[in-house]
């Protein structure tokens, strides 16, 4: 019952960010094309729709890494005081990714209204464009509410020390990366670059469907067993 | 069925702040749990609720090992000033959220004690007052009938006369229910009329556990003119003495004999004057 009660929770405390940023799109592409209906200059409509829905992808992308984030402090410590264990506090988690999939629809959602009003307003006889996005967009945005989560909990659940041990090895790692490619003169080892853009290059679509679904599964898989052993041993903080 | 706590140790890196304790909490009562600072009754009442892990030990509930389970979390609820409740939802649906994670939670019985401390539920947490912010978490520890509340520091912020309110709500509620209420407190004298058994705590051990009853009828006290005070304690084992004005009182540890005091005035001995006798140091 009480895990049950746990994802409702869970459900529920993001429903309202997620309500607000669809509020916020819609309204943002109301303005686009209201910008792009007003232009008398050329084509102005249909140049709108590409960085309506670079800001779409990216915006939501965003809200999913915002969503992960706020899941965590308040959360686990509320559950806590109502007696949910640690292990359910973390399903209840993974129960909340369906907000990854509720993104996913808004986003093709809004894509197919926006390109069809801007078809519809646009001076050009440009074909009509559905842009439904690819549905590998669903796991990269659970892997960024995965990586928003595994940030906040160790932000609020680990010692001092680990915060500052974890910062310097990945302030570390990053400098020497960096000076690696200096020192080779931008051939850095192909397998670095080769994870680097399975993972950043995911959202402009570069790399093949698959191999960034496998790379996102790894994030997500990554993400939830650390923040899995993190809130294990996590305790409530005054 | 009780809460039963298994030679409970817990230790914050190497300083000890639970050794081996063993205790019971029955149904129908209400415990006092008392402590100097840092004594340990927090960390106690923590590990009951499985809010923090022991080092060694068990702790059961009705049969049940409380560690990461919720059928035994369901049976506790714990009160404390941690900030636990999000600050952006309103009194009355935390007190919703409260029914869905407490299936013997009543909703109605929230509404009427939010009433009683004269507290708006359409209110979010994070606009409300210390005292008020208390008031909240203790309506929903009462609201949750849970069959054991542990209360730490419950009156922290309140004043006066939402502290009697407080104690007044207790013990209707232990009147009406077989609930166990394990209240930890600094402030003895307000719950030395309320709780019926007495567990202090000193430097994470259990250093005396008892019923009230037995433990005040371990000493008395006795007051009157200062010569006579002390010309009566000179072979007695005396807590603490007090002057006030030409009045002299004593604390006294053990029986005492009628014949023997006089014009002396005997009353039974304060559980503050106990405690800190039990807790070994006087007020300098």
């Amino acid at each position: 019952m009480k895990t049950l009660s746990a994802i409702k929770f869970r459900l529920s405390e993001l429903y309202m960010p997620t309500v607000v940023y669809v509020l916020l799109l819609f309204m943002a592409s109301l303005a686009a094309l209201i910008a792009g209906a007003i232009d008398k200059s050329g084509n102005v409509a249909e140049m709108n729709v590409d960085q309506v829905y670079a800001f779409s992808y990216y915006g939501t992308g965003f809200v999913a890494f915002l969503l992960g984030i706020i899941s965590y402090k308040t959360h686990f410590k509320f559950l806590l005081q109502n007696g949910v264990s640690r292990q359910h506090i973390h399903l209840s988690f993974i129960c909340s990714l369906v907000y990854a999939v509720l993104l996913y629809i808004e986003n093709a959602g809004f894509n197919f209204l926006f390109s069809f009003v801007a078809h519809l307003t646009a001076k050009t006889d440009a074909p009509f464009n559905t842009n439904i996005p690819s549905a590998v967009l669903i796991l990269v945005y659970a892997a960024l509410m995965c990586v928003g989560y595994l940030a906040s909990c160790f932000i609020y659940s680990t010692k001092p020390l680990t915060k500052i041990i974890t910062a310097s090895a990945t302030v570390l790692a990053v400098l020497i990366f960096i000076l690696r490619m200096v020192q080779l003169d931008g051939q850095a080892e192909i397998a670095i670059v080769a994870v680097y853009c399975f993972i950043f290059g995911s959202v402009s679509g570069y790399i093949y469907t698959w191999h960034v679904a496998a790379a996102m599964l790894t994030v997500i898989v990554f993400c939830l067993s650390v923040s899995h052993m993190i809130t294990l041993r996590a305790t409530v903080k005054k | 069925m009780s809460i039963e706590i298994i030679n409970l140790s817990k230790s914050y890196g190497k300083s000890p702040a639970l050794e081996d304790v063993k205790l019971e909490f029955s149904e129908h009562r209400i415990y006092g749990l008392l402590g100097r600072n840092g004594a340990g009754k927090s960390t106690l009442l923590k590990l009951v609720a499985n809010r923090i892990a022991a080092t060694g030990g068990q702790v059961k509930i009705d049969g049940l090992d409380s560690v990461e389970n919720d059928r035994a979390q369901s049976l506790v609820y714990l009160m404390n000033d941690e900030n636990t409740i999000p600050s952006n939802i309103t009194v009355e649906r935390l007190f919703k959220l409260t029914r869905s994670f407490y299936p013997g939670a009543d909703i109605e019985k929230a509404a009427r004690l939010a009433e009683r401390f004269s507290l708006d539920p359409k209110k979010r947490i994070g606009s409300l007052s210390t005292g008020y912010k208390t008031a909240v978490k203790f309506i929903a520890a009462i609201m949750s009938n849970a069959k054991y509340t542990l209360l730490d520091e419950p009156v922290l912020g309140l004043d006066a006369a939402h502290r009697e309110l407080l104690y007044k709500i207790l013990i209707e509620e232990y009147a009406d229910s077989d609930r166990c209420f394990v209240v930890a407190t600094h402030i003895i004298e307000e719950i030395s009329g309320i709780v019926e058994h007495v567990t202090v705590i000193e430097k994470g051990k259990v250093i005396e556990n008892d019923s009230v009853e037995n433990l005040l009828k371990s000493g008395y006290s006795v007051s009157g003119n200062e010569k006579e005070v002390d010309e009566y304690i000179k072979d007695k084992n005396v807590i603490a003495t007090e002057k006030i004005g030409s009045v002299k009182i004593a604390y006294i540890l053990g029986a005492h004999g009628s014949a023997e005091l006089g014009y002396l005035e005997v009353a039974p001995l304060s559980l503050q004057k106990l405690f800190i006798k039990l807790t070994g140091e006087d007020v300098k």
